[in-house]
């Protein structure tokens, strides 16, 4: 009883007690503006629902994205980043399996400055020659030196096999063979394909009038051409259990597996949240408790449920020493699928969750990321006032009901020396 | 009640123990920041304690006088809240963000975890798998192991040059009587500073510090020796080759001012100018035009025996065709640097302190740092001036002065083929 009485309280509280405003702009383009009271500064988030779906060379989407702020027929890439460094902020983009992401920070008297370089970026990029060539080593090198460290080694092993026949089976950077062949035309032919007024969510959360933004932030998604990006995103059904175990140089097994879990789509995935957090979230998580404290396999022991466009999957890691590595594997196993859990932890999971993205929302930034995220997932950006209390309704029974349907199968993946 | 300053919203008390109590009110968060802060870290360790100052960290959340094992984690979990701590070898701190209602049950949770810890024998032999299960994690990371690597070519006497996590076999040996006679060496009164950073009133602070942290009583803090590292006459250079690794990755490091100290500021602009963003200097001539991966700048912001470093990777072959161009680039900039460049970089810096303190977390961090290590709340209160105040002779004469007239110390790691 203590336990609900506490959580209704934290879901009483807001950061920031903003006001929240969609426009849908005439092309298309989605608009989410957010008023915050502070010291005149500026976050914003672009995210071009594309990712890496559709992708023929596999790394052409990263590749692109990467080269938006390398230059364009107005800016070079120090005038890019000039643009927002100079008031104290910065620019960058990503790619990550559904989406680009592109995100800044500026102060007030910037914006207008950062709106011109954004516009060109988006509508005007220059991919020379000579930037695609030196990015495109770049790249190459990021994914070799993925197989240094234990940790990516065995992400991007469980990818193969977990997504294999989807995008998601090569991470964003794509493959080193691919990103040789590609060129200027397929990098042109991407950036018009994917860079569209109806992928496109646009978040802006700053100490500003939105009257006074708005019509400056409308002007340039205007400037984007109306056009939609249609693809399908291809399911994996996890069908069996397999291990794949990689051989590496160290002083630690690191042990990575893949559990099949519910679609975003489905009203499960708030219990299924819950369920995640009960598992492998924080220091009163069932496996930091039974692994870390209980059997000390491990310093770090965790488990996540990223919300994905298909083929869910909640994955669990552990490094430990390779005489534990049997022990750890098997216990990890039991303890997802098996330990018993109480509706007390249910409570304190669904208070950790509220807290936690009640405490992710401070920066301007991450405001603006979790509006444009669930709006171009397909939530709608509302989830991002209604979460808390989604999660709130998560009953026990639910979280058990999602526990005996899901978790049926794993991937996992051991990197050891 | 002693007051020892205002600056705008920030309370500053000492209580009768000696112990000093920061508030910083601020009405833009609902979320609140509780720090502890402790001046010991692995610096004041002798040589068989090797490890203790971050492993009584851990045995800090291993049970307290009124929270039994395990309690804490789930109070603060339960109220959404997060917990940690972190040890460095300058300094320890224990943390918690909460939620504004529940920042006096934090108060009193990180009294109680750091002022009546029950230190219990089979709790220690439990903790220490898990700590040496850390260290492993730590060496199975190749970049680590350079960073490590670099100390010990740097500080030949000074105790930087030993890991802060120690060593397995001094981790091995700890028990109940060493843990405790560090711990009441300098967890005292007169070692701690109290941080709390959100919308509280400040005497509702101190007077629940009066009631917690200021009924201590307190004894005298051990002075320990800490051998200043000899001026250094020769560059050193250091050549580590490791098979997991795919590229170069190079540290180069001078000795330069300490923290706080007057010439400090005008390293910390001249870090800005030459690896700190996307408009510096290095990123644009050496990362634009595809010389390395990646580089950056930096400084262990160390009260004593401090160091400034450049940090870069790139394909092997190119090893001295970067060393040479970094240090054209540095003579370059100390001939013909304007007054312009540094008055942007400048800009820059305070321009970005405003995004760094949108956390509250933050902005607790820095007071903490400030009172603990660099042992000056005024580093605080008056960065900003400071770095106002550098000028461009200032910028030359650390350039020259501590880094171009200098001896180096460099490793460069470097793939085992």
């Amino acid at each position: 009883m203590m336990y609900i009485m506490l959580l209704l309280l934290i879901l009483g509280l807001s950061f920031g007690g903003a006001k929240v405003q969609e426009y849908k702009v005439s092309n298309g383009a989605t608009l989410i503006i957010k008023e915050t009271k502070g010291r005149g500064i500026i976050s914003g988030v672009i995210l071009i629902k594309s990712g890496t779906h559709g992708e023929e060379k596999r790394g052409l989407t990263n590749l692109m994205a990467t080269l938006l702020t390398k230059g364009t027929k107005s800016y070079n890439s120090y005038e890019i980043a000039s643009a927002f460094e100079d008031y104290g902020g910065s620019i960058y983009t990503s790619t990550s399996d559904d989406y680009v992401e592109i995100g800044f920070s500026t102060k007030v008297e910037g914006l207008k400055k950062a709106f011109d370089v954004l516009k060109s970026l988006l509508t005007e990029p220059t991919f020379s020659q000579e930037d695609i060539e030196r990015e495109k080593r770049n790249v190459i090198q990021s994914i070799r030196s993925r197989r240094e460290r234990g940790h990516e080694l065995a992400s991007d092993t469980l990818r193969r096999i977990t997504y294999k026949g989807s995008n998601y089976e090569v991470n964003p950077l794509g493959l080193e063979e691919d990103i040789r062949n590609i060129t200027r035309e397929d990098i042109l032919k991407r950036w018009q394909q994917i860079v569209v007024s109806k992928n496109i969510v646009m978040s802006l959360v700053g100490d500003f009038k939105k009257e006074e933004v708005s019509p400056l932030v409308e002007g340039f998604l205007l400037s984007l051409p109306e056009e939609k990006y249609s693809f399908e995103a291809i399911d994996v059904l996890m069908k069996e259990n397999l291990l794949e175990v990689v051989k590496r140089p160290g002083s630690q097994a690191t042990i990575l597996c893949a559990f099949d879990a519910p679609s975003y789509k489905n009203e499960e995935y708030f219990a299924f949240k819950v369920l995640d957090s009960v598992l492998g979230d924080g220091m009163t998580s069932k496996l930091f408790k039974e692994l870390r404290e209980k059997r000390g396999y491990a310093y770090a022991v965790y488990s996540a449920y990223p919300t994905k466009l298909s083929s869910p999957r909640l994955t669990a890691y552990i490094g430990t020493s390779v005489e534990k590595r049997d022990d750890a594997l098997r216990d990890m196993v039991e303890v997802i699928k098996g330990v018993e859990i109480t509706p007390e932890d249910i409570e304190i999971a669904k208070n950790k969750i509220v807290g936690d993205f009640l405490l992710a929302h401070q920066t301007r930034l991450r405001q603006a990321w979790y509006l444009a995220f669930f709006e171009v997932m397909g939530f709608g950006w509302r989830l991002d006032i209604e979460y808390p209390e989604k999660i709130k309704r998560v009953s026990f029974e639910e979280v058990k009901k999602v526990r005996e349907k899901y978790l049926n199968y794993h991937h996992c993946v051991v990197v050891e020396p | 009640m002693a007051t020892l300053a205002f600056a705008g919203s920030l309370s500053v008390y000492k209580l009768p123990n000696g112990a000093k109590l920061v508030v910083n009110r601020r009405e833009d968060s609902q979320a609140v920041a509780i720090h502890v802060w402790f001046k010991v870290g692995s610096l004041y360790e002798d040589y068989h304690q090797k490890g203790m100052a971050h492993f009584l960290e851990h045995m800090l959340f291993n049970g307290s006088e009124k929270y039994p094992y395990g309690e804490i984690d789930l109070i603060v979990e339960s109220l959404g809240g997060n917990i940690n701590a972190g040890t460095s070898k300058d300094y320890t701190f224990y943390h918690i963000t909460i939620a504004k209602p529940y920042w006096e049950t934090a108060f009193d949770v990180l009294y109680q975890l750091t002022q009546k810890p029950l230190l219990l024998e089979e709790m220690i032999q439990k903790e220490k798998p898990i700590v040496i299960e850390e260290l492993r994690r730590g060496k199975d990371n190749p970049t680590n192991l350079l960073w490590e690597e670099f100390e010990k070519v740097i500080y030949k006497v000074s105790p930087y040059r030993h890991p802060i996590i120690g060593y397995e076999e001094t981790i091995q040996s700890f028990n109940r009587d060493m843990l405790l006679e560090f711990y009441r060496n300098f967890y005292q009164p007169q070692n701690m500073y109290l941080v709390v950073v959100g919308d509280v009133d400040p005497k509702e602070v101190y007077e629940k510090a009066l009631e917690t942290f200021g009924k201590e009583e307190g004894r005298p803090v051990k002075k320990p020796q800490i051998l200043p590292e000899p001026e250094q006459l020769e560059n050193r250079s250091k050549v580590l080759k490791d098979s997991r690794v795919e590229k170069a990755y190079w540290l180069i490091g001078w000795r330069v001012p300490p923290i706080g100290s007057k010439e400090y500021y005008a390293l910390v602009v001249l870090d800005q100018i030459l690896g700190n963003g996307k408009t510096s200097l290095f990123y644009r001539e050496l990362r634009e035009k595809g010389v390395v991966y990646s580089i950056s700048t930096g400084d262990f912001a160390r009260p004593r025996d401090n160091i400034f470093f450049v940090y870069a990777t790139f394909d092997p072959d190119r090893f001295k065709e970067v060393k040479d161009k970094t240090f054209k680039l540095m003579q370059s900039l100390r001939e013909s640097i304007e007054d312009e460049e540094v008055q942007k970089a400048k800009e820059r810096i305070i321009n970005s302190e405003v995004f760094a303190l949108e956390k509250v977390e933050n902005d607790a961090y820095y007071i903490g740092y400030s009172l603990s290590v660099v042992g000056l709340l005024d580093y605080y209160k008056y960065f900003e001036n400071n770095i106002r105040s550098v000028r461009r002779e200032d910028v030359i004469r650390v350039l020259d002065e501590y880094i171009l007239k200098k001896p180096y110390n460099e490793v460069l790691m470097l793939p085992e083929r």
